[in-house]
């Protein structure tokens, strides 16, 4: 992380986090560089912490303030979060969707946790969407894409059936004859997708309904 | 009965390329030479999961159409195409010029080829 994405996490934390009291005095933050107040780095990560290669100053043992609730605040693992220009803060699908409806710019931060194990924020860069499979680049393409899996929702497919090679039969019988043409020719468009990890599971979180979100 | 090509361009499905096309109407002509006393009753719920399954398996059986046909009819216990049109056809489509193309779709895209032929035969269940 770049201490200009620290800069925007520090707004997001003021939006929905709380910043921890520092317990330690100004060092340079072993993630993001930044001099600041915080944390002990021993204070923050577990024992089974594995990406000290992500901390490039890592000798200084010490995370600021606003790393340190990137790592500690577990909703970062288990909700969607954004900071654009329009809206910072954590995302329901909704709003997810609505960010995803246009391609991410230069200034954007976008994290969609998946398996909800992941720490994705510490390592957020600008203008990628960032998942447990890795950062995702959203072009126009991939804008469009998403209305592809919203329509095909709306159809009956749900997300078990949207990662299959084909539409399934049991969601097929049930439509009219123009509507299983549209799903047959829908279903192409999304093969980049499908052989690319991360934007189908991206795709999915941004179309969910308030049912399936509960 | 209603010519292979036909049934498959009635049901309103996305053009498909020559080799899909082909594709399409190999798997239409296997379901109608299947033999229903084997594949009826209580194995009917398998039918189509094992016509698929088989459908790919076959590709490995030769570099030809027809290498495919005789390993799909052998697994699949299909008979001899029942009326003068789909023999012609059958003949017609295992001389296909592009055999590689064709068996490329059956291996790579099984799945969508069973739903369009599954898709045409539903249409015409309806429409009758």
């Amino acid at each position: 992380m770049t201490s200009a994405v620290t800069h925007r996490l520090g707004e997001l934390a003021q939006a929905v986090g709380q910043l921890d009291d520092p317990t330690t005095a100004a060092r340079r933050c072993s993630l993001c560089g930044l001099v600041d107040e915080g944390h002990a780095l021993k204070d923050v990560i577990s024992g089974n912490f594995g990406d000290y290669d992500k901390l490039h100053w890592l000798h200084s043992l010490h995370l600021c303030r606003v790393c340190t609730w990137s790592f500690r605040d577990r909703s970062l693992r288990l909700y969607p979060h954004a900071i654009t220009s329009a809206y910072v803060g954590r995302c329901a699908p909704e709003q997810l969707c609505a960010i995803l409806s246009s391609p991410l710019n230069g200034s954007d931060v976008l994290c969609v946790p998946i398996g909800g194990k992941r720490h994705l924020l510490p390592y957020a860069a600008i203008g990628v969407a960032a998942t447990d499979a890795g950062s995702l680049l959203w072009n126009q393409a991939d804008c469009e894409r998403l209305l592809t899996i919203a329509r095909l929702r709306t159809l009956g497919f749900g997300e078990g059936a949207l990662i299959e090679s084909a539409p399934r039969w049991l969601v097929m019988r049930k439509l009219r004859p123009t509507e299983r043409a549209e799903a047959l020719t829908l279903w192409e468009q999304l093969d980049p997708w499908r052989r690319c990890a991360g934007y189908l599971d991206v795709a999915m979180r941004a179309t969910r309904t308030t049912k399936e979100t509960r | 009965m209603i010519a292979v090509p036909e049934q498959l361009s009635a049901a309103g499905l996305p053009s498909a390329s020559e080799t899909e096309a082909i594709a399409d109407q190999l798997v239409l002509l296997a379901h109608r030479c299947v033999d229903w006393e084997t594949w009826g009753g209580a194995r009917a719920m398998r039918y189509w999961d094992a016509l698929t399954e088989r459908v790919r398996a076959s590709c490995y059986a030769g570099p030809s159409l027809s290498a495919w046909w005789v390993r799909l009819s052998t697994t699949m216990g299909l008979g001899a195409p029942s009326n003068k049109a789909d023999r012609a056809l059958l003949a017609q489509l295992l001389g296909h010029a592009d055999q590689r193309g064709v068996l490329r779709v059956l291996r790579t895209q099984t799945d969508t080829t069973v739903l369009r032929v599954r898709c045409a035969i539903d249409t015409a269940k309806e429409t009758k």
